[in-house]
């Protein structure tokens, strides 16, 4: 006769809960079986009752429950996150570009939907101006970005920043691009977070902004100098080590995804 | 009167209809499941709300492809269980990146995300109620923790943790059975502690 290795008790274990519960825990067979060797083994029942004594001990784990208002609280503060659906503006208060932003949001949903979340979808469309009108096509950037994914890029850019000698203008001229287009980004999630009140991603995306202004704005364009100066501000401040926490922090908050206009004003 | 399941799906309709304000009926009808679950599953209710709050926006932005024929409830606890998965596995990332010190920045080893929690001697000696369970979960991979609150805590089959955790069913079982064995040698280690304790106790109040 063959005793019941830990696996099997264990199995047996979560069986027989489930059963108490009045659940269907299948394997009706494996499960009559394991009980038949209990009844008839001292030492398999002894081995069974010591881990039922155990694993009881573990039912104490501490569990917070929701109170009623806990399902609104969480409706309040995460309705202001969702990115828009298309259809939430009344059709005849919509200009074109907003039914353009308004497409955008709705396609990106999609996009999100469609692939994992988390990413950053760069969304290139031709504002179209009414047919009627002969006024140019102004050339707007509409960008859906994820915070998870500004705070991933921002690191690169500060990693990159942090080792970048001299001025080698293969370097340094997708630098200044990146911290061009990073910016946008960074105000809309700093207008988030003073609305979450949020200290340490506020401060976080104050002194980002400064950097990222600094990187692509420096007077004199990126050299040696400017970069040495930039590289000792961003070690004083210890900004890479800060956007890792906040990005780790947010792993998933990372979600929160914004429609950031580049080019024009809105 | 509608099942719970017929006003989600009309919530649903809604909602892709571009009526946001239907999310509200679904975000406030299934967070305290959530929660709950992600309570166990982080050990903390901050971070269990995060975890709602991560999970329905999760939810939201993928109800398109949302289909009709299961269950909103179950399909948003999935998702909830990922998130939680995530919360654990970063929270490590964190521990570990501020211990090593990636780069070696004095920054970076100096700024240790530290890990408040009271050392299992302590703990053992302390017999808060409920903490000696949350530290023998301490010991456990991410996923063995997720894998066994829900077996254990959660009530879930095998099947349904393979498909929240997006793994094969033996994967979701064999996490279990490790987790088990670590959870029982880290009680039995506390027991040990404890003893050893008294015995300290008691000599010392007979010299
Ligand atoms: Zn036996
Ligand atoms: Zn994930």
């Amino acid at each position: 006769m063959r005793h019941l290795r830990e696996e099997e008790l264990i199995e047996h274990y979560y069986a027989t809960r489930a059963a108490g519960r009045g659940e269907d825990a299948g394997r009706e067979k494996e499960f009559r079986a394991a009980e038949g060797h209990l009844q008839a083994c001292g030492a398999c029942a002894e081995a069974r009752a010591a881990l039922a004594a155990e694993m009881g001990e573990m039912d104490g784990l501490p569990c917070a429950e929701a109170d009623a208002a806990y399902g609104t609280s969480v409706w309040n503060r995460v309705a202001s996150r969702l990115p828009r659906m298309a259809a939430e503006e009344p059709p005849r208060r919509r200009a074109a570009w907003g039914m353009m932003l308004g497409w955008a949001a709705a396609s990106a949903v999609l996009v999100i939907g469609a692939f994992e979340v988390g990413r950053v979808w760069e969304h290139r469309q031709h504002a179209q101006t009414a047919v009627a009108r002969p006024a140019p096509p102004v050339e707007r950037q509409i960008v859906v970005v994820v915070l998870g994914d500004h705070l991933d890029r921002t690191e690169r850019l500060l990693v990159e920043l942090k080792h970048a000698q001299g001025e080698d203008p293969d370097v340094v001229k997708p630098m200044r691009d990146e911290a061009r287009s990073l910016l946008a980004a960074n105000r809309v999630f700093r207008e988030d977070a003073d609305k979450s009140g949020d200290k340490a991603l506020i401060q976080a995306l104050d002194h980002l902004n400064q950097l990222l202004n600094d990187v692509a704005n420096a007077p004199g364009g990126l050299n040696a100098a400017s970069i040495a100066r930039l590289q000792r501000e961003m070690e004083a401040e210890g900004l890479l080590f800060k956007v890792r926490v906040l990005r780790s922090r947010n792993a998933h908050q990372g979600l929160t995804a914004r429609i950031v206009v580049k080019g024009g004003t809105v | 009167m509608v099942s719970m399941g017929q006003s989600d799906q009309a919530a649903i309709t809604a909602i892709l209809a571009g009526d946001t304000e239907a999310y509200g009926s679904l975000v406030k009808r299934h967070s305290a499941m959530l929660f709950r679950m992600a309570y166990r599953v982080t050990g903390n209710a901050a971070d269990a709300d995060d975890v709602v709050q991560e999970a329905f926006l999760r939810a939201y932005v993928k109800l398109a492809s949302f289909e009709s024929r299961s269950e909103f409830g179950t399909w948003v606890y999935r998702i909830a269980v990922h998130c939680a998965l995530d919360k654990v596995s970063g929270r490590r990332g964190v521990e570990e990146a501020s211990r090593i010190g990636e780069e070696n920045d004095a920054e970076e080893a100096s700024s240790q995300v530290a890990d408040e929690a009271p050392g299992p001697e302590r703990l053992a000696l302390s017999g808060e109620i409920g903490a000696m369970q949350e530290m023998a979960l301490r010991g456990l991979s991410p996923l063995e923790r997720t894998a066994f609150v829900l077996r254990h805590h959660e009530e879930k089959s095998t099947e349904e943790i393979a498909a929240a955790l997006a793994i094969a069913p033996n994967a979701a079982k064999q996490a279990v059975f490790r987790a088990v064995k670590k959870v029982r040698q880290r009680l039995e280690g506390f027991r040990r502690t404890q003893k050893r304790a008294s015995r300290g106790e008691a000599q010392r109040v007979t010299v």
